[in-house]
């Protein structure tokens, strides 16, 4: 660390970008428990709730820490100081002395210090700069009581505010920082006097060499923004122009946010006002500011120790050597506006007030201090003669032993604290002398617990080097708290498998069966045929229809094997030849030669019924020698085509010449795979087109894949179609054989239609017996639905009556 | 030597007379003769289909013209591919790809035959059928739109308003429907009945000519 003075707000040192704020944070607990109990005979400022600094834990610690230092500086100051030979029996007998002496040596210091009245002169020859107006009170606050030697902490933090060299050469777009603090800043009461003349002649007191620039209008913006001083006492009233006069070459200002926060001082004790002459000298030449922070969180005072009374003059006393004016100057004039003024000014301030306004670096100081209402510049400015630079001015040890100091701050007297060069953390006395204070009638009053959380403290100090170990290496070499330790962050556990020495049985076979269940071939499960044992009354039924069935049919066709029994048993059912007229006639109507594609869509299966029907149409075509092409889409079909024709030239008539024989085309399509795709493939092979197709199916498909792709593949000049169906498909080719749609030409269905059709033709033979075994067939299944109903009836009737 | 043609009709009417021992419940002998049967199909199937699809489709024209009728490679790829593929549970999925273009092609050809050769001449004949006799045109109309209705499960669940009366309307069709359907299914069952019956007719003739054949025979 470069050991530079930074912003609160700063968590990296601007110089040295160290980093300030440490990583940890401490515990909300800890500061809790630290709390002591309130110091009576302390009046301390009240701080509103918006005002309260909304400082972090670090920069809690971060301000103890600060204190502590320059307590530590005010300690070392104090002892090498001239306040040193001052005993607290002499300051209790000649305060009011001293006092005097005090005025009369900054009188006398004032006519000695002819920069002064040099920097007064070239203040006047500015005179375009605007007046400040501190009466403005943009957000005026009470004045309270505010102890002044916690005041005399606001000087300090307004030398702070000086501009630097740096600060002053600013662009000038960087100086409305300084605008928006403004209307932060609390507003004083009440403005004394020495301040009300100070701001005139600031307004008329630039730098020697600084021209007016555009960075000046800022400091009339801030203007009306400045709050109103409250109550100044008399001896910052004359002490007012020394400590105007005070700031040095190179000294740093403080920020223009810690302005703002500044409490507004209410009254301020005698003894500063005898203090105050000779701290408005105090600052010298190359002095830095105090800490910024420590302005910013600054309480208000209210009341001022009788200690830091008796302490006041000898630091004011403290000249101001080696200040000239230089560029920096004029930039307080922006700041200007941002001074508050005070209330109660004391005589002593009052005496120097009109020489610090003829210095145009009291305007540097003006408007960045705080809005003190009776505390006195020479205060917040004063520092110890032999305060080192960038150390925070403080006030002699010997007067902390004053009555009304407290009894923590007397105990800093006693105790040798070692430097801060040392590096050491000075233990502070945090238990105060009540005993004493109450001696000397004094009340003990009650501390803020916010203050009180700010006072260093032992314990924070020996904590801190152990929780936080300093770095070793590298940049950030001797900070601590910088870098967090992760010790056990990238540590990690092999886990170690837990597979057990020995497996069980019963593990070992739970896992042969997984293993069964998993190799074991995804089939679906077959459901087993049960076998249905026909029971009684299931068996009787069927064997009393099937035994009645074969005596009625077989009967009716015995009796045709039998001529005479034959011609005497009349027929139960006539033939209606009219269902096949069609179809008759359009086998009639076929010329020989003419090819007529018969297309045999049944099985064995089928064959008892539709035989007697394919035998009727192909005597028909062979009759009308016609060229018979044999297309089927089953395997079977040419089987039953070939049976068929095998049965036909068996027939007595064939063989003996009375009926043609029966042949097939040569070229026919045969057997085609594919349905309806094969009936396609069918049509399409055909070389010469067909007069007449026939389709003879036992299944509905069949029949309508052929009308289907006859239609589709000749279009409505399609050749006419006749089927030749079992009985169950005469409803399902009903609505092609509507007239409207005239797709089917003819048909013949059945056995009844076999009939029919042979019987159109007169070659009827035995064919009659076989209709009336069909009806007789009907008639006993009919009978036998009408008997099963009746007795389910009466079953059901008799169970409902049990 | 007996002739084959009474040994044909003798074993014919024994496997008739095992199939009719059904009436009595499943047995050997039925079981005995629908294998039989199913053999001898498969059997004949297959030598039909090499016959009549190897022999005359695909051998007579490489036999005549082999070059020129090299596109039949394509049928019997696909023909192989179905039949090595299909027969490896392993590789089935791959007889998928031959398959394809076999039912791509059927569903194709039978969706526009149904189009053209059902459909569209069936529209037209309900619409004939209404102007030139209105009442049977009307009641083939009512016909078929109610029987249709009667396969409606949407319209005449339960609601209010407009669409509870829409309901009800569809719901009162799909009753007539229902009646028409009964009808059309009663007509069914007495074709079913009279095909099964003409079926039991022609095997009593074949029995009772076969017995005659034997008796014939032997005396």
């Amino acid at each position: 660390m470069c050991g530079a003075m930074n912003p609160v707000q700063n968590a990296y040192c601007d110089q040295c970008n160290a980093r300030i704020v440490p990583m940890t944070a401490p515990s909300e607990e800890k500061e809790t428990e630290r709390e002591p109990p309130p110091i009576r005979g302390l009046s301390l400022p009240t701080i509103s709730l918006d005002e309260q600094p909304s400082s972090t834990p670090h920069q809690e610690q971060e301000a103890k820490k600060d204190t502590g230092a320059w307590l530590t500086q005010l300690r070392d100051s104090t002892d090498e100081g001239e306040m040193e030979t001052l005993t607290t029996e002499e300051e209790e007998k000649g305060t009011e002395d001293w006092l005097g002496q005090l005025r009369e040596s900054a009188e006398a210091s004032e006519e000695d210090e002819d920069w002064l009245a040099q920097l007064r002169d070239s203040a006047g020859t500015v005179e375009d700069v605007p007046t400040p107006e501190p009466e403005v009170t943009a957000e005026p606050i009470e004045p309270t009581e505010i102890p002044d030697w916690l005041r005399d902490l606001g000087p300090v933090g307004v030398e702070e505010q000086q501009p630097s060299v740096e600060a002053a050469q600013e662009p000038a777009a960087q100086r409305p920082e300084a605008e928006e603090a403004a209307p932060e800043m609390p507003a004083p009461a009440e403005v004394p006097d020495w301040l009300q003349g100070l701001a005139t002649e600031e307004a008329t007191a630039p730098a020697a060499g600084i021209e007016p620039t555009a960075q000046m209008p800022a400091a009339e913006e801030a203007a009306p923004e400045m709050p109103a001083p409250a109550e100044v006492p008399d001896w910052l009233q004359g002490l007012a122009p020394e400590e105007a006069a005070a700031p040095a070459a190179g000294i740093k200002p403080a920020t223009e946010e810690a302005a703002p926060e500044m409490p507004a001082p209410a009254e301020v004790p005698d003894w500063l006002q005898g203090l105050a002459p000779e701290e408005a000298a105090a600052p010298a030449a190359g002095i830095e500011p105090a800490t910024e922070e420590v302005a910013p969180e600054m309480p208000a005072l209210a009341e001022v120790p009788d200690w830091l009374q008796g302490l006041a003059p000898e630091e004011a006393a403290a000249p101001a050597a080696g200040i000239e004016p230089t560029a920096q100057m004029p930039a307080t004039e922006e700041a200007a506006p941002e001074m508050p003024a005070p209330a109660e000014v004391p005589d002593w301030l009052q005496g120097l007030a009109p020489e610090e306004a003829a210095a145009p670096a009291a305007e540097e100081a003006a408007p960045e201090m705080p809005a003190p209402a009776e505390v006195p510049d020479w205060l917040q400015k004063a520092a110890p003669p032999s305060m080192p630079p960038s150390t925070p001015p403080f006030i002699g040890e010997s007067l902390i032993a004053e009555t009304e100091a407290p009894d923590w701050l007397a105990e800093l007297k006693q105790r040798p604290t070692p430097s801060m060069a040392e590096g050491a953390i000075p233990p502070f006395a945090v238990e105060p002398d009540t005993a004493a204070a109450e001696a000397a009638g004094l009340a003990r009053a009650e501390i803020p617990a916010w203050l009180e959380a700010m006072r260093p403290t032992a314990e924070v100090a020996e904590e801190a080097p152990e929780e936080e170990p300093a770095e070793t290496e590298g940049l950030l070499q001797g900070l601590r708290g910088v870098l967090s330790p992760l010790p056990m962050a990238d540590v990690t556990h092999a886990r170690e498998s837990a597979l057990p020495a020995e497996i069980s049985q019963a593990t070992l076979a739970r896992a042969q069966l997984l293993q069964s269940l998993l190799t074991r071939p995804t089939e679906a499960p077959q459901p087993k045929a049960r076998k249905r044992a026909a029971g009684m009354s299931e068996l009787v039924p069927r064997l009393l229809i099937a035994v009645v069935l074969l005596v009625v049919v077989g009967g009716l066709l015995l009796i045709s094997q039998d001529p005479a029994l034959d011609s005497q048993i009349p027929s139960l059912a006539q033939p209606d030849t009219s269902s096949i007229a069609n179809m008759y006639n359009l086998i009639a109507g076929v010329n020989e030669g003419e090819t007529v594609l018969v297309a045999i869509e049944y099985g064995p299966t089928s064959a008892d019924e539709l035989n007697p029907v394919a035998r009727a149409i192909l005597e028909h075509l062979a009759e009308r020698k016609a060229n018979i092409s044999i297309a089927t889409t089953q395997p079977e079909g040419l089987a039953v085509a070939e049976a068929l024709r095998s049965d036909i030239n068996a027939q007595e008539q064939v063989v003996s010449g009375q009926r043609p024989v029966l042949e097939y085309a040569k070229e026919a399509p045969g057997y085609r795979p594919g349905n309806a795709t094969g009936i396609s493939q069918i049509l399409a092979s055909t070389d010469t087109r067909p007069v007449m197709i026939i389709v003879l199916a036992a299944q509905p498909e069949s029949l309508r894949w052929w009308i289907e792709q006859t239609r589709a593949h000749y279009g409505a000049a399609s050749p006419p179609i006749a089927a030749g169906v079992s009985a169950a498909l005469e409803i399902a080719s009903s609505p092609y054989l509507d007239a409207n749609a005239d797709q089917l030409k003819g048909i013949v269905s059945g056995l009844g239609g076999a009939v029919a059709y042979q019987t159109q033709r007169g070659t009827a033979g035995q064919t009659p017996r076989q209709l009336d075994a069909l009806a007789a067939g009907h008639l006993v299944i009919v009978v036998s639905m009408l008997a099963g109903a009746v007795l389910y009836a009466a079953g059901g009737l008799h169970r409902r009556g049990k | 030597m007996p002739d084959l043609d009474v040994v044909g009709v003798f074993v014919g009417a024994t496997l008739t007379i095992f199939v009719l021992s059904y009436l009595i419940g499943d047995n050997f002998l039925y079981r005995l003769t629908l294998h039989i049967f199913l053999g001898a199909l498969v059997g004949y199937v297959f030598g039909v289909t090499i016959r009549e699809v190897w022999g005359k489709l695909i051998a007579d024209p490489w036999r005549e013209d082999l070059f020129g009728n090299l596109v039949l490679i394509i049928p019997v790829g696909i023909g192989l591919g179905l039949f090595v593929f299909k027969s490896v549970p392993r590789f089935a999925y791959i007889g998928n790809y031959f398959l394809s273009p076999l039912i791509g092609f059927g569903i194709a050809i039978a969706l526009v035959g149904a189009l053209v050769g059902t459909l569209s001449p069936q529209f037209g004949a309900t619409v004939n059928a209404i102007s030139d006799s209105p009442l049977e045109g009307i009641f083939i109309a009512v016909g078929t739109v109610c029987t249709l209705l009667a396969f409606d499960f949407t319209f005449t669940q339960k609601r209010r308003g407009l669409g509870g009366l829409l309901g009800k309307a569809i719901g009162l069709a799909g009753k007539i429907g229902q009646g028409f359907l009964t009808v059309a299914l009663g007509v069914a069952f007495a074709g079913a009945v009279t095909a099964a019956l003409s079926v039991f007719i022609g095997r009593m003739q074949y029995l009772i000519e076969a017995a005659t054949k034997l008796l014939s025979m032997f005396g």
